[in-house]
């Protein structure tokens, strides 16, 4: 189901026509750091992520807009034992946990008109978070939204054409729930902006 | 300009597909389960000798009142019975004969259907020391060990019981329990392997049993 929302959400970023100088969109790889609680559950860091975004100037030097990311952590845990009050269980687990996140998201962004153009940026939104691991045979997964801000810095090189690298650094805070802990974690993207 | 952000989400989108499982268990092994657990009111120390029985029984889930229960072919059950006997003796109990007054008994019982169950009828073990009857069952002291389906699981299960203390409604103490699961696959010495392995484990968590 996630695979499928991201894919049209994908989609749909791409196939939008920019041709108004106000109007960006943005595709963007992303490598993720786990943090927090998330980083105790999954400590590895994360190859495979994306994010798409949308971003319109409301004047020269702010812009709004939305961003969507995926991002999946995977961490083998080595035969051993965990223990809870009496109980005790030893055995290997995959653990996995994919994030799913939506932001709206404001932008300060310096150098009008220059082809270096530096930001900061704050959104808020939510995440999907969900999380499996595999103990043996049987299966334990969470699946909470959880409640995020998305604090991020940058910049934009552009390029001809309209078209511009993007490098950023995002950090991804999610909240607790009452089902799980917040799994939050920093992400370092870098992409294309494609405007006219 | 849109080709090649095509492209890029063509390479970003195969990123991802290959992304959600980037390894799962390829190693039969790598399903194995150990489980144990224990009922914090009762003194390991206070007691120091243990009977086992010489079969390991099958739980087939449809013994009737009075029949004899399927035991596991002594090839493998002498295996495990053994190993039980060398980590028992290992951690200071002393093995004595069923008959006398032993303090704690230990029934190896295996299972390969699809539901880990520990509350099978304890008719099951109406042939050995103290000779359980119809309507006898077990209880586990404050804690609840797992009942839990699966698919093409087996299971071995160690229960410690107390002979000594009969409870009220008649049912069973175990003060200990040992469980093994995983799937019945593979050669069978890789799975006599796992078995003892998991024995070896399921008391290597469980040094409050030492004497």
């Amino acid at each position: 189901m996630n695979k499928i929302i991201l894919s049209l959400s994908l989609a749909g970023v791409v196939t939008v026509a920019c041709h108004a100088q106000q109007n960006l969109t943005m595709l963007k790889y992303s490598i993720g750091f786990p943090m927090g609680d998330l980083q105790e559950d999954i400590s590895k860091t994360s190859w495979r992520g994306v994010e798409g975004g949308y971003r319109y100037f409301a004047d020269g030097n702010v812009a709004i807009g939305v961003d969507i990311g995926f991002q999946t952590f995977f961490e083998r845990k080595e035969y051993d034992t965990y223990t809870i009050n009496n109980a005790s269980l030893t055995g290997i687990q995959y653990r996995y946990s994919w994030n799913t996140t939506m932001t709206g998201q404001v932008e300060w962004v310096l150098n009008e008109g220059a082809d270096f153009r530096p930001f900061l940026g704050v959104g808020a939104g939510t995440m999907y978070a969900k999380r499996i691991t595999d103990f043996g045979l049987y299966r334990f997964t969470q699946d909470p939204w959880q409640f995020l801000m998305k604090p991020e810095i940058g910049a934009t090189y552009y390029m001809s054409g309209g078209t511009a690298i993007i490098v950023a650094a995002e950090y991804n805070a999610a909240f607790e729930t009452k089902d799980m802990e917040g799994q939050s974690f920093l992400a370092l993207t870098v992409g294309l902006v494609f405007g006219d | 300009m849109k080709r090649s952000a095509l492209g890029v989400s063509a390479l970003l989108g195969v990123t991802l597909l290959t992304g959600c499982y980037p390894d799962i268990p390829d190693q039969i092994e790598e399903y194995d389960l150990v489980y144990t657990n224990f009922s914090p009111s009762f003194d390991f120390k206070a007691h120091a000798t243990y009977s086992l029985p010489d079969s390991v029984v099958k739980l087939t889930g449809n013994l009737e009142q009075g029949e004899a229960p399927e035991m596991l072919n002594p090839l493998y059950g002498d295996q495990i019975i053994g190993r039980i006997r060398s980590n028992m003796n290992a951690y200071g109990w002393t093995e004595v004969a069923e008959g006398a007054d032993p303090d704690v008994l230990i029934l190896p019982s295996v299972s390969s259907s699809t539901t880990i169950s520990v509350w099978y009828p304890s008719y099951y073990w109406g042939w050995y020391y103290p000779y359980y009857g119809y309507g006898y069952g077990w209880y586990y002291p404050g804690y609840y060990p797992p009942s839990v389906s699966s698919y093409t699981s087996g299971s071995l299960i160690l229960q410690m019981t107390d002979p000594g203390d009969p409870s009220a409604t008649d049912d069973t103490p175990v003060v200990w329990i040992g469980l093994f699961n995983g799937l019945m696959e593979g050669s069978t010495s890789g799975l006599a392997a796992r078995v003892t392995k998991s024995i070896d484990q399921a008391f290597k968590q469980s040094e409050y049993l030492k004497q």
